[in-house]
């Protein structure tokens, strides 16, 4: 087979940006965990020395844990309801579009505005929500300080700020189902509910463990909106892996333990995902 | 012909013109300073600085560039820029952080000589902001004020409730009767005393309790608690959850600085850094007052600002000695930083009769003598962490304070042993 070289002039400047900013990074990422790591750099090898010290510490367990249940409050409801909205907004309806900028609008809000925005509404004392709330008679709630309700709230956050992207997604796979399929389920005679159970879900089975895939990737990874609203509080109940890995190296200047943390990350973000496709990925191509 | 003399005369001088500015240009050295400070504070040092680059700047051929940098994000650039050696000149730092910023190697020591050249004395400033700088007999930042915490209270909320609206309650008796006659002649939606329940006020109002029983947080030794840990800190939570329980305080209160201006909170917990932007609320007529006495002995907590000079590739000796004479400059201006609402780190400021006409600022400082900085050791940020989870945990209701002082006392024993 003769070699195209072609195609790998185009990868080129795509693989030098992820070599420079991904590849490298992880690479070095483990190398640090590997050492007591300082402000100014290496200080001691200590082998996998910073990975039993995590993997000793309760604390690390409990942050994992608050990590996951970030992620099962966040990825099943934004998945869902990510894909409902696009289908609902897939339709040709007068005024369609302003209904999709104001979907994908908190996707271009930057972080810190709306966390300032939320932390008006979600006011205890004086916040929109407790006072819409006490109208109908329901007590006033704390809802970032208050373990139970905190993370919660948090996941809501990132599902309004983040359910315009999968929207987005969920828009072009619908884009790729063929009308005439429509067309012969209504000419069968199904309903519009039998159309979506048996024909869009199924259709859009790619398209659902992409947006699965980034969002569990993405739900890992959450920091802004958490730093910003709880500060990984109360009672640590928000402090999940990112907020510990930033604590760790910015806060106690243990950047091979943060290195681990992050090398920790990654390993989970692989297995979690392999499982994904392991589960999904045959019936979804 | 004479035009032509004149011409070239004109050209002589423009040249020798030129030529001085070019040399002035060359001697004045540039210096970065990274500051937090934001809001009120940050148009206070804005002001100090371009005052000084039109003023002593130019005479010492000092320039110096500021950048203010939130505080949210700034301790993250700050570390962030030492570790890629691309550092200010000068930067502002907390005491507490001192220890680790210097235990890591990212700081310049100020030396002796340097400390002589700019004729600084440690006499010349409160022993607890002098002694924050200090690490393993180095010294690596220079105090600029401290920021304890007092009390203020709402004028319109005393009188309404029948109080003199010029007396500050200072101890547990003054106190609680205040706090019964505002609960008593206030609405619903009135809260009596509102103290950190979250975040880093809660640690700081659990610590100035704490230390009002037990002056040490640690053993001799520093590697545990102190002995008497258990005791004071369980008193300290009795004290504030009692509050609560009392209905004088709730264990939640949200954005405590619109309450008090709505004339909704009656006293507050807090630190003189909110005199300027309570100061600037229409209509808010406040007092303040020195935290009361709720233990055995007056204490409270305190933190203060310091200038560090991080160590980095653009640190010559021309930019350190430039830093040196911002930063004796400042110190004989440090009124005006002090009038911004700050206890002045120097008894020079404190006995200017000018000070004493600043008078909250005044009631503030006499706290002087018995504010308490916590430890100075590197691990501080990690018993931070320690102390506001399980004090957070008791006014969550989610921790007994037994459980929640066993906690800690175990977590930091764990640390430090």
């Amino acid at each position: 087979m003769r070699f195209k070289p072609f195609p790998y002039l185009l990868l080129t400047p795509y693989l030098i940006v992820f070599i420079l900013f991904l590849g490298y990074p992880i690479i070095r990422g483990f190398y640090m965990s590997l050492f007591d790591w300082g402000i100014m750099g290496p200080r001691e090898f200590l082998g996998l020395g910073n990975y039993i010290s995590l993997f000793s510490d309760d604390r690390f367990w409990r942050v994992l844990g608050n990590s996951l249940l970030f992620t099962v409050l966040y990825v099943p409801p934004v998945v869902i309801l990510s894909m409902l909205l696009a289908v609902l907004l897939h339709g040709y309806l007068p005024g369609i579009s302003i209904f999709r900028s104001a979907f994908f609008l908190p996707i271009v809000i930057n972080v810190s505005v709306s966390a300032i925005a939320i932390q008006w509404v979600m006011d205890p004392q004086i916040g929109l929500l407790n006072r819409l709330l006490d109208g109908v008679g329901i007590p006033p709630q704390r809802w970032l300080t208050q373990p139970g309700w905190a993370m919660l709230v948090v996941s809501l956050v990132v599902i309004w700020s983040s359910a315009g992207f999968n929207i987005i997604i969920f828009l072009a796979g619908l884009e790729n189902i063929s009308s005439e399929i429509y067309e012969a389920a209504q000419v069968d005679g199904s309903t519009p509910w039998h159309t979506f159970i048996y024909i869009t879900i199924p259709l859009l089975r790619p398209v659902t463990l992409l947006v699965a895939v980034l969002s569990m990737i993405g739900s890992l990874q959450v920091f802004g909106e958490i730093f910003l609203l709880t500060g990984g509080g109360p009672f640590g109940s928000t402090t999940v892996l990112a907020y510990y890995l930033y604590e760790q190296g910015f806060n106690n200047f243990k950047f091979g333990i943060a290195a681990a943390v992050g090398v920790v990350m990654t390993a989970l973000i692989a297995v979690l995902t392999l499982i994904q496709f392991r589960f999904f990925g045959n019936k979804a191509t | 012909m004479l035009k032509i003399k004149m011409f070239r005369i004109v050209v002589l001088i423009a040249v020798l013109l030129l030529s001085s500015l070019a040399v002035t240009a060359q001697d004045s050295v540039n210096i970065t300073f990274w500051s937090p400070f934001t809001g009120p504070d940050g148009q206070v040092i804005e002001a100090m600085v371009n005052d000084f680059n039109q003023s002593a700047g130019p005479e010492a051929g000092v320039n110096v560039e500021l950048l203010i940098v939130p505080w949210d994000e700034y301790y993250t650039k700050l570390t962030v820029s030492m570790a890629s050696n691309q550092a200010p000149n000068l930067a502002i730092s907390h005491s507490h952080r001192v220890p680790a910023f210097a235990q890591e190697g990212t700081l310049l020591p100020f030396t002796p000589e340097a400390l002589e050249s700019l004729s600084i004395n440690s006499d010349d400033y409160l022993p607890a902001l002098w002694n924050a700088g200090e690490y393993e007999g180095a010294r690596y930042a220079l105090p600029i004020d401290a920021f304890p915490r007092n009390i203020y209270y709402n004028k319109t909320v005393f009188e309404n409730a029948g109080l003199d609206p010029e007396v500050a309650p200072t101890n547990m008796e003054e106190l609680v009767a205040a706090l019964e006659a505002i609960k008593a002649s206030g609405g619903e939606e009135t809260i009596p005393l509102y103290f950190g329940t979250t975040g880093s006020w809660a640690i700081r109002d659990f610590l100035t309790l704490y230390w009002q029983f037990e002056p040490n947080l640690l053993n001799e030794d520093g590697t545990g608690v102190s002995p008497n840990f258990h005791e004071a800190a369980t008193q300290a939570l009795e004290i504030t959850t009692g509050f609560i329980e009392d209905g004088y305080a709730v264990a939640t209160p949200g954005d405590w600085t619109a309450l008090f201006a709505q004339n909704q909170v009656g006293i507050g917990f807090a630190q003189i850094t909110h005199l300027l932007s309570l100061s600037q609320i229409e209509g808010l007529e406040f007092g303040t007052g020195v935290f009361p006495v709720l233990g055995e002995e007056p204490a409270t907590f305190a933190l203060g600002h310091n200038f560090i000079l991080p160590a980095g590739s653009g640190q010559d000796e021309a930019h350190v000695n430039a830093s040196l004479t911002f930063i004796d400059w400042f110190g004989d201006n440090a009124f005006e930083w002090a009038a911004g609402g700050k206890v002045p780190a120097t008894f020079a400021v404190i006995e200017d009769p000018e000070f004493e006409t600043l008078e909250s600022q005044a009631i503030v400082t006499s706290q002087m003598d018995y504010m308490k900085l916590p430890p100075i050791i590197p691990q501080q940020s990690e018993i931070d962490v320690i102390l506001q989870e399980n004090v957070e945990a008791v006014y969550g209701g989610q921790s007994s304070i037994e459980d929640a002082v066993n906690r800690m006392a175990g977590e930091i024993n764990n640390l430090l042993g």
